[in-house]
């Protein structure tokens, strides 16, 4: 009869729908059965479907492949199980998508019990495979994007996962974006909690190491400022820039600094809408300019906490003061000071290395600073020290004595990283004071010795004439070397440090500032890696060589002292002889003093064959060195060749000085 | 297809009419959807939109066709069904080939504008279900025939071939981008009489336009292109700002940094395309010098694009260029002082300050008159740098910025290649020797210019003051040889009667090369470049965005190089040839002042004399002749000054 005809087929296309209901959660019924991947394959059973059926059927089937696709992600046994902080705010939101669409699923089949509880006469509205794949396009669709999004997710914690995902948030369809949206703002929840624990308090929540600022526990608190805390670039997600990620490390650093270190513990100013902010704007994190009212709040935490910083290290723990007095002291700008500690230390520091004891040059470098700088003596005490390097065999004292000079607490942290090179600077500095001393002192022997020698004049006068010009030659030298190392360099780069100083608005600006200057400084004194081996050694050469001259010079008046008194006694020989009446020199005596007067001259004219060799070796080093200059690209030390040759003498007498410039 | 044969179908052969008629709709609801029947059964029709491409583009196959169905339709089926069913089933064509359309359109690599396209697409779609499953409910009641359904359907078949048409379009050329929005933009006006299909390709702009608007207003309010597809018209081809800075290549920012892609631009927004590129550069500029943008203003305002309301969106756009046009000029004028620089170029190199230039060129002539090749570039950068610390310059903020440079190439020879280049004149020159210049030819300033003022004094502008500098550099340079010749012969006051007459004649022709000399440069400087800087001052005081400024800036160099007849390499090697010929008269009279004065000495006098009348009045023709091409420019009086008193009318009338 048609009419069991008509009943089969309602009971059956009920049974067809409430099987479609089935596979939209992604469950195996009479007809579409699961296979090993998870997709859905029609039964054999179904051979008594019609086409249509069949294939509505499968196209419903797809929904549940997704919704299957979806679902594992959110299953701890499953491998594609999102870790991490972030992956639980991620699943989170994927449940609630999937809650949302297991309501709609739920309606779907209260409609279906209500018709099958109708008579199906009556019931002219009934739910079809048709109606079926109307609602569902819809949720679908949704499904899709979500099922797409998280492939991109696929075993990405941290970081990395809040990177993919804002990769994916500009696309052209905005139900995409959307998701995109929610799913990202889910995901960084923990990373907001992260950011405000740290910005307000300095503390890292962190147990599955997500978050992008790393604090390294073996690292004692003592280097916190440098080494403590640091930006793992792979967790920085993709919105946060550089820049940014920079400021918030700093942010939280001041905190913990400030805590810590300056046992400051008055809380940060705006505390309260920045957690508000947190909470509120998320949002804006993800946006593009960087210029959201969250950004402006971060900035201003960070510009709060480190000015406080800076007040306190520049006002209570007097960092410029500090920073001034290394310069005066480690980097001989008190002339004065330095002046008379080289005359206070000469004699300990012409021993031998080995034989010098640190309490020692302490007293003299204490004496020397309170005839110098008497008002700050004792605060400056405490900082500065006498440190001796290990010795090497032949080392003079000159060697191995540095200046030290020793911060404590809060400063000791910030400026630990940049003391090193205050040594290594010294060194330089010292050793050219040093043969400024030296040669100051030759040439007041010259001085002296040339009245006190005047009877030997005449033979003398051919050495020392050579002499003297040579000296004056050297003195030039050193004269330019001093003016450029401690005025060009050190001066120009201290004004110019000075000057960021004034406009610092963080701590940091200062210390860049500073390690800058000594950067600066350091390729001025030709300690770079590029210069050290050229330039510095030859001046290291040409020291020696002036150093050098001073023994020649020793030795040379020695030996004319020697004759000078020998003359002298044959004289006063002669004159006491010459009052008691006798003539008092026998021509044995006479011939030996013209023996000696012989030897004497020939041992003069020796010394200046050696001195002009000496001069000559001089020469050469100098033309190396003013080669090098004039060929090094930086413009300063061009300058400074010129300078040290202005009237061109050495040009004029060094062939390969002469090749022109341009 | 299906793993294995289905339940055939009931045969409709011996059914009523009725009754077959119904079992035909039911099935037509499912083809709509795209659902296979067995009545109605589908065939898939794939062709190329270009067959010749079917071998070389295998990778993008499913890109370079387009697909449709046709429909075999069951034999049982009597003929006037079938009639209403060839009306019916161009809708699942339709269906099939927008479905198509949307699929290969939702990925990434299609764009955002397609993309937001492709959703719009397919919102309707859900509609399009939502329909057929209302008519599958009528059905069941009972209520539908093939009639009634071709009704309800007609009006629908009509929108969808529309849209289908112009999704095949859109896929037939390839669209992305700004190319959818403008065959989008422009179906609207075609279908215009069409209202239903109008309101949806409305609709359907509006959403594909939704992304590029977004990418637009990110751009106009706040400077930053965030285009991961390269779909906007606006191209940021240089992304390594960072390093552009620091070398010497920023120097063509401007220009280059940010382009216009003509052919990326959606119709709408043609005529503001030029405002939109300016807009955005202006901020980009602002914000990296380090300065907020305040422009809270319109922060939250997203553009829409509105087919009714056009002017919504410009007023936008046109208010976000009023802002960055004011916040450029705020930075350049008064953060960074242009004004300052623009002087302080004036000041070295249109040798404003008097005493700077003279006490320049005492200490440098000497080192300047040797070789080039002799010339210590460091010497004069240390003169140089005494001589602005010693002179009324020291009080000049800018003075550092300046540096001393040696060209490798004299004045003239540079600027005929410079008119070379740009005439592409065929103009032989001689290839000058470069040993045989000295210092004082090739000597130039140069300035250097921290951004973002090297936008303005670039090196391409620098280069034009250095042209200038150069020629009145030269010319002082001229003019100070002389006037040492001059106190060198006021000696000859002293002499007899009858030597000093021998020295008559040298003495005018020096006096007469001075003049020439120092009219010269009084009209350069005096009638040429102080007027047409007065005017450049006053027209800068009114500018109201950046582009101005460089445009009158250029404006002021091009006239100052054109009036100072610089461009002019005819009458510039006059003028060159002039000077060097009163610098080997100077250097002749040295010499021979201190030999004895003997008969060749007048001799050679009188041969420079007639040398330099002989070139004077070829220089004076050669104006003569520019005057009379170009009336407006200020050539005459040059004329008149040189030739002041009518000495050389005659030898001109004669030569003429």
């Amino acid at each position: 009869t048609p009419d069991s005809e008509t009943s089969y087929n309602y009971s059956q296309s009920e049974e067809i729908v409430q099987e479609a209901i089935y596979a939209l959660t992604g469950k195996s019924g009479k007809y579409l059965k699961k296979d090993v991947t998870g997709d859905f394959k029609l039964d054999i059973k179904s051979r008594n479907l019609n086409a249509q059926e069949a294939v509505s059927l499968m196209r419903l089937a797809e929904t549940g492949r997704l919704h299957n696709e979806i679902h594992k992600y959110t299953d701890p046994n499953s491998e594609f199980f999102l870790c991490g902080l972030f992956g639980q705010g991620l699943i989170a939101q994927i449940q609630i998508e999937l809650t949302q669409f297991y309501g709609l699923i739920a309606h779907l089949q209260d409609n279906l019990n209500n018709q099958r509880a109708r008579s199906f006469t009556e019931n002219n509205d009934s739910l079809t495979l048709l109606k079926l794949i109307s609602y569902i396009s819809e949720p679908q669709k949704r499904l899709k994007i979500i099922s797409e999004l998280l492939q991109q997710c696929k075993n990405l914690k941290g970081g990395q996962l809040a990177t993919t995902l804002h990769s994916q948030i500009s696309t052209g369809n905005s139900s995409s974006s959307g998701i995109v949206k929610s799913f990202l703002r889910a995901t960084c929840r923990p990373l907001q909690t992260m950011l405000s624990y740290w910005l307000l308090d300095g503390e890292i929540k962190d147990p599955h190491n997500e978050f992008f600022i790393e604090e390294i526990k073996e690292v004692s608190s003592d280097r916190l400022w440098h080494h403590k805390y640091r930006i793992v670039n792979s967790r920085v997600p993709s919105f946060i820039s550089k820049h940014l990620a920079h400021n918030i490390l700093v942010s939280g650093k001041s905190i913990n600094f400030l805590r810590e270190i300056c046992e400051d513990k008055t809380p940060i100013k705006g505390r309260e809408e920045l957690r508000l902010a947190f909470e509120n704007n998320i949002d804006d994190l993800f946006r593009e300019g960087c210029d959201s009212k969250l950004h402006d709040m971060i900035d201003s935490v960070y510009l709060n906490t480190s000015q406080k910083v800076l007040e306190i290290a520049m006002g209570q723990y007097n960092l410029m003061e500090h920073l001034h007095s290394m310069r005066k002291y480690l980097l001989l700008g008190q002339g004065d000071f330095i002046g008379l500690l080289m005359e206070n230390l000469k004699d300990e520091l012409d021993r031998p290395a080995k034989d010098l004891y640190q309490h020692a040059l302490f007293s003299i470098v204490s004496t020397s600073i309170r005839a110098t700088s008497q008002f700050d003596e004792s605060e400056l005490l405490q900082h500065l020290d006498v440190k001796l390097n290990h010795p090497i065999d032949g080392d003079k004292g000159w060697d191995i004595f540095t200046l030290q000079y020793t911060v404590h607490g809060p400063l000791a942290t910030i400026l630990e990283p940049n003391m090193a090179k205050y040594q290594e600077l010294f060194k330089p500095l010292f050793k050219a004071k040093h043969v400024e001393f030296v040669l100051n002192n030759v040439w007041k022997e010259q001085m002296l010795n040339s009245k006190t020698l005047k009877n030997l004049k005449k033979t003398l006068n051919p050495v020392t004439y050579r002499l003297h010009l040579y000296t004056s030659e050297m003195i030039h030298f050193v004269n330019q070397m001093q003016y450029y190392i401690l005025f060009e360099v050190i001066e120009c780069s201290w004004t110019h440090f000075i000057k960021r100083v004034q406009n610092a608005k963080a701590l940091d600006d200062i210390l860049s500032a500073h390690e800058d200057f000594l950067n600066e400084v350091r390729i001025g004194a030709f300690l770079d890696n590029e210069t050290k081996t050229t330039l510095y050694l030859h001046l290291d050469i040409i020291y020696d060589s002036i150093m050098k001259l001073e023994e020649w010079q020793k030795t040379f008046y020695e030996i004319a002292y020697k004759e000078a008194d020998a003359r002298q006694k044959y004289e006063q020989r002669i004159s006491n002889s010459e009052k008691t009446g006798t003539y008092g020199v026998t021509a044995e005596m006479r011939l030996e003093r013209d023996e000696e007067q012989k030897i004497f001259e020939q041992l003069i004219s020796t010394f200046k064959k050696s001195l002009d060799t000496h001069g000559q070796t001089y020469e050469k080093y100098v033309n190396e060195f003013l080669l090098k200059l004039t060929s090094s690209k930086d413009q300063n030390l061009q300058l400074f060749g010129t300078r040290l040759d202005f009237n061109e003498y050495y040009k004029k007498r060094d062939q390969r000085l002469r090749q022109p410039l341009t | 297809t299906l793993p294995f044969q289905m339940r055939m179908p009931k045969p409709i052969v011996g059914l009523p009419a009725s009754e077959q008629e119904r079992e035909v709709i039911k099935e037509l609801l499912y083809t709509l959807i795209g659902v296979n029947g067995s009545l109605i059964v589908p065939k898939l029709k794939t062709f190329l939109f270009d067959p010749k491409d079917e071998y070389t583009m295998v990778n993008n196959w499913l890109e370079n066709r387009s697909v449709a169905v046709e429909f075999d339709l069951n034999e049982q089926i009597t003929d006037s069904i079938r009639d209403i069913l060839k009306d019916i089933l161009p809708l699942a064509n339709y269906y099939f080939q927008l479905q198509y359309f949307i699929e290969s359109t939702r990925g990434p690599s299609s764009g955002q504008v397609l993309q937001a396209l492709s959703e719009a697409l397919s919102k309707l779609v859900d509609d399009y279900y939502a329909t057929i499953a209302q008519l599958e409910s009528m059905h069941l009641r009972h209520e539908l025939n093939l009639h009634k359904l071709l009704f309800y359907l007609r009006p629908i078949i009509q929108t969808m071939e529309t849209v289908t048409k112009i999704c095949g379009k859109l896929q037939e050329n390839r669209y992305r981008g700004g190319n959818v929005l403008t065959s989008l933009h422009d179906s609207i006006s075609l279908f215009s009489g069409d209202k239903n299909s109008q309101k949806i390709l409305i609709h359907l702009t509006q959403k594909a336009a939704e992304p590029y608007m977004e990418i637009l207003s990110l751009w106009v309010f706040k400077g930053i292109i965030q285009d991961p597809k390269n779909e906007f018209f606006v191209e940021d081809n240089q992304n390594d700002f960072e390093n552009l800075v620091v070398s010497d290549a920023y120097n063509e920012f401007w220009d280059k940094k940010y382009v216009l892609k003509t052919e990326k631009i959606p119709r709408f927004l043609e005529k503001q395309a030029n405002i939109i590129l300016r807009t955005g550069k202006y901020l980009n500029v602002v914000r990296d010098c380090g300065k907020r943008l305040s422009f809270n203003h319109h922060s939250g305002t997203v553009l829409k694009f509105s087919h009714t309301d056009d002017q919504s969106y410009i007023n936008h756009i046109n208010d976000a260029y009023v802002y960055s046009s004011k916040a450029l000029m705020e930075l350049i004028m008064d953060d960074h002082d242009l004004m300052g620089h623009l002087l302080s170029v004036k000041r070295y190199f249109l040798l404003q300050q008097g005493d700077f230039i003279v006490q320049f060129m005492d200490a440098c002539e000497h080192e300047l008159m040797k070789g080039v090749d002799k010339v210590i570039p460091i010497r004069l950068e240390n003169l140089l740098e005494l001589t602005l610390r010693l002179s009324s310059a020291k009080h000049d903020k800018y003075q550092d910025n300046l540096i001393t440079t040696l060209m490798p190439f004299d004045i003239f020879t540079q600027m005929t290649k410079i008119m070379k280049s740009s005439d592409e004149s065929d103009d032989e020159f001689d290839v000058v020797d470069y040993d045989m210049k000295t210092g004082i030819e090739c000597f130039s300033f140069d300035y250097k210019t921290a951004w973002p003022i090297s936008i303005i004094l670039n090196q391409m502008t620098i280069s034009k003051y250095q042209i200038i500098f150069r020629q009145l550099f030269y010319l002082k340079h001229v003019e100070n040889f002389l006037c040492r010749v001059w106190i060198a012969n006021n000696n000859a006051k002293k002499f007899d009667q009858r030597t000093s007459e021998q020295y008559r004649s040298a003495f005018t022709l020096r006096q007469r090369m001075m003049s020439a000399i120092q009219n010269l440069e009084y009209y350069m400087m005096v009638e040429v470049i102080e007027p047409v800087w007065h005017t450049f001052m006053q027209q800068i005081s009114k500018a109201k965005n950046f582009d101005d400024v460089l445009a009158h800036h250029d404006d002021f160099l091009d006239k100052c190089l054109k009036n100072c007849m610089l461009t002019e390499p005819d009458i510039l090697k006059c003028i060159v040839k002039m000077c060097t010929l009163c610098i080997g008269f100077c250097e002749f009279i040295e010499k021979e002042a201190q030999t004895a004065s003997t008969e060749t000495f007048s001799e050679k006098v009188t041969k420079y004399d007639s040398l330099f009348v002989q070139q004077t009045v070829a220089l004076l023709m050669k104006i003569h002749e520019l005057a009379e091409k170009n009336h407006s420019e200020k050539y005459v009086s040059l004329i008149h000054r040189i030739n002041f008193n009518n000495f050389y009318t005659n030898k001109l009338n004669s030569c003429q």
